[in-house]
């Protein structure tokens, strides 16, 4: 491998582990996003069912 | 660039010639590398990069844990509930940015055995490719030989570049341990994956003799079966099979049994329905359709199959939303890689960009379709604009 050859690869791997961290970034996200989520639902179902049972 | 590295561009300028103009294009290298052609300094650049990138990427979880935390208290949420989901993600930060370094590093510190080992590898692969050349070119100079005759001589042979073409393909295609790819060939699998669209162009510039040579070791003389058939379409490109049908009447026959056997079960599949929750009817298994219609299109005409295919693709998105198929990359890559194979990157970029608004494909998906070249520089930017937006 020659020098150029070195540097190019060394700039892929960067550019490969950023995008990978980007995703996680993302993956993150969704996953906080979910958990709202999930936790809205149930306090709703919570709330509809004192409701009913009123 | 200092001042002697601009007296020296202007002095070349000045003297002229041939000699001048290769030093100045040395000179243009270096600097467009932007590390002045200094490994040890792109290495402690990228680190540097990958480490402060890790380091805004935790900050960025762990803050944004707080204020789900804090959004999530007054629904009975807590922040423990809340460390449990995003603890692992923040664990595969940390283990992203120590592969990352550890590549860098391992680039960064090979040394010249291992360098000599690569050059090794590239001058015993064209060696091998030379003598494949020689023999074949004796061997089809045989006119008597029929194409079978020469494919089961061809497979008996020891000689020829098929040794390591041979284990290149076996590798890719079976579960062998990237140890065992170091060890014989001093190369990874990801090395191995991204040489292969340039092996399969010189087949193509070379007459077909490497492409030939591929069908044989990939179909393994006479002991033909469609499982071998399928790999072999779905592992090569329709210029490639197009040529070696147009040449090689006993691949054709073989090519068009496969054909008659594979319209069979899409068309087992295109009946195949099933109703969604919403009343609409999608393919059972629209994923499965979609790469036997890709594989198809590889060698018939592909304005024929073009409607079939965007009308599987369409299929295939509309049974995402409903019945979560576009899962990950790892699910969804393969769909991808076949369409794109097949000729239909357009309908591949369609399944991409649902996948980014679904949140399963994301900037790794993109860049790798970019390094095999599925996609232009203009189509990932576009793309990776997209999953820009969503952050």
């Amino acid at each position: 491998m020659t020098k150029e050859e070195q540097v190019k690869k060394i700039k892929e791997i960067m550019q490969k582990t950023l995008a990978k961290l980007n995703d996680l970034k993302l993956k993150h996200k969704n996953a906080m996003k979910a958990y709202l989520e999930e936790k809205r639902q149930n306090k709703i179902n919570s709330i509809k069912k004192d409701l009913l049972s009123k | 660039m200092g001042n002697e590295r601009f007296n020296q561009i202007q002095s070349l300028q000045e003297q002229g010639g041939e000699d001048a103009i290769k030093k100045l294009q040395e000179i243009q290298t270096e600097a467009e590398l932007g590390f002045e052609g200094d490994v040890e300094k792109a290495a402690a650049d990228a680190i540097e990069a990958i480490n402060n990138a890790g380091k805004a990427t935790t900050e960025g979880i762990e803050n944004e844990a707080q204020n789900t935390a804090n959004k999530a208290e007054s629904m009975g949420g807590t922040t423990q509930e809340v460390n449990e989901v995003s603890g692992p993600i923040e664990n595969e930060v940390s283990g992203a940015v120590e592969t990352g370094n550890e590549e860098v590093v391992s680039v960064n510190t090979s040394k010249d055995a291992e360098v000599d080992g690569e050059h090794q590898l590239e001058s015993k692969k064209q060696e091998k490719f030379n003598q494949f050349q020689k023999w074949f070119d004796e061997e089809s100079k045989k006119k008597s030989e029929n194409p079978e005759s020469l494919v089961n001589r061809i497979s008996k042979s020891s000689e020829g570049y098929k040794e390591i073409l041979n284990e290149q393909i076996n590798n890719l295609s079976t579960s062998s341990s990237d140890y065992n790819l170091k060890n014989k060939f001093n190369t990874t699998r990801e090395e191995l994956e991204l040489s292969l669209p340039e092996l399969y162009q010189k087949g193509v510039l070379s007459e077909d003799r490497y492409a030939y040579y591929i069908k044989m070791q990939s179909l393994d003389g006479n002991n033909l079966q469609i499982q071998k058939l399928n790999q072999f379409v779905e592992n090569t490109p329709s210029e490639v099979l197009n040529k070696l049908r147009s040449k090689d009447q006993n691949l054709k026959s073989l090519l068009d049994n496969w054909n008659e056997s594979i319209s069979k079960e899409i068309g087992k599949e295109l009946g195949n329905k099933t109703e969604l929750n919403s009343g609409t009817e999608t393919f059972r298994e629209p994923e499965k359709l979609l790469n036997l219609v890709s594989s198809a299109a590889r060698f018939q005409n592909k304005d024929k199959v073009k409607e079939t295919v965007a009308k599987v693709v369409d299929a295939y998105l509309t049974s995402s939303s409903n019945l979560g198929k576009i899962r990950s990359k790892q699910d969804t890559f393969p769909v991808l890689e076949n369409l794109c194979q097949a000729g239909f990157s357009d309908q591949a970029l369609k399944i991409a960009e649902k996948g980014i608004t679904q949140g399963s494909l994301g900037y790794s998906a993109i860049f790798q379709l970019k390094q095999k070249g599925y996609i232009s520089e203009v189509q990932a930017k576009d793309l990776l604009e997209k999953v820009g937006k969503l952050n």
